[in-house]
């Protein structure tokens, strides 16, 4: 992978490229390729589709969201690391404005008063949503057998010692190395697999 | 806490936070739960509301860390939030782009536990959310439920939380109109 290989691409035409996939996608990276296709390999030409989807893989690697950590490597492939910045900050802006728009009509203040009933309602909602996309986790594990028993209880342990108070940030990157040693990669696992 | 300490506060831990990310996982909810719900510096309602507009609104879901940030320090808290995702993400792809070989070794070793490790971070993110709230049977049942409908019937979250804001707004409206 080679940056600023396409030079001639302005950042201005990535920021808008970006916005733009920002502003009309739902549910994630992985439920927009079809979008990116139409977008980025269609549309644009920037990417071939076997670079794009060689890039959905790489994405996987990177210790962030998906979908940004895709910008990132598409833009970065394009500009650099100023592609890659305006990749990520057109992915997020919509949907971060959004949010922000609703945080300042949605007061705290709102939260305890008027709104408190839409508040409880919506907090069982998330907190149902969390503990789902937990048991989500640990279902779609493609780790089997005795190494899955492992990981189960390695989340078990987790969960218990935040719970006691164990600081998360502690307990995380324990978490990581114990199960980096006990639960190690199968022999045939892809390379890049994510 | 002075302005500026709060925003570098915002920036340093929302960067820390992609950390926990590896594989896809939204490792930004743990962090904020521990740093700043957790201490009282923001309510469980406007953290779950955050994650709400993140479901309603088109694009990453990341994108609820902008609410967090608002609703710690303003429209400069949203701004330094969603900077403190972009620039590790940013310095990741740079370095994968420049590194794959050695970066997916090292990824290859986390990656099999990874899953397993978020489950505990997230699950544990849903407790301090809960703990504070005082729930009833009724809302402990309904957040089994679900649960049990994310994690075993795919169900679609932005449906999910649009059914919540539309039962919660009618509630709203009619203990509004009729009382309590």
């Amino acid at each position: 992978m080679t940056a600023a290989r396409t030079p001639r691409i302005g950042i201005v035409a990535v920021m808008r490229a970006f916005l733009g996939i920002g502003a009309t996608t739902f549910g994630g990276m992985w439920a927009a390729t079809r979008k990116l296709e139409g977008d980025l390999v269609d549309r644009l030409g920037w990417l071939t589709r076997e670079e794009l989807q060689g890039l959905l893989v790489v994405s996987t690697l990177i210790p962030a969201p998906k979908f940004l950590s895709l910008g990132g490597l598409v833009g970065f492939k394009i500009r650099g690391w100023l592609g890659a910045l305006t990749a990520i900050v057109g992915l997020i802006a919509p949907g971060a404005a959004l949010v922000t728009l609703g945080a300042a009509l949605v007061r705290p203040e709102l939260l305890q008063g008027a709104l408190a009933p839409m508040n409880t309602v919506v907090s069982v909602a998330i907190i149902g949503l969390l503990f789902g996309n937990a048991v989500h986790q640990l279902r779609s594990s493609p780790v089997r057998g005795s190494r899955r028993l492992l990981g189960v209880g390695l989340s078990g342990t987790l969960f218990a010692a935040i719970v006691v108070g164990v600081p998360l940030i502690l307990a995380a990157f324990v978490g990581f190395a114990v199960g980096a040693m006990l639960i190690r990669p199968a022999p045939d696992a892809p390379e890049a697999a994510g | 806490m002075g302005e500026l300490a709060t925003l570098f506060e915002i920036f340093a831990f929302i960067a820390l936070s992609s950390l926990f990310s590896f594989g896809g996982g939204n490792g930004q909810i743990p962090v904020v739960q521990a740093q700043w719900v957790e201490p009282g510096l923001l309510s469980p309602g406007g953290f779950s509301m955050a994650l709400a507009f993140s479901h309603l609104t088109p694009g990453p879901k990341a994108g609820f860390v902008a609410g967090v940030g608002y609703y710690l320090a303003g429209v400069p808290g949203a701004v330094v939030a969603v900077l403190g995702l972009a620039l590790p993400t940013c310095l990741g792809a740079a370095a994968v782009s420049h590194a794959a070989a050695t970066l997916r070794r090292l990824v290859r070793l986390v990656t099999p536990a990874s899953g397993f490790v978020l489950a505990a971070l997230i699950a544990a993110a849903a407790w301090g959310t809960a703990a504070p709230l005082e729930l009833g049977a009724v809302e402990i049942i309904t957040i089994a439920l679900v649960a049990i409908l994310v994690a075993w019937r795919n169900v679609n979250p932005l449906l999910l939380v649009l059914g919540a804001v539309a039962v919660g707004g009618a509630w709203s409206a009619a203990v509004h109109l009729l009382g309590p």
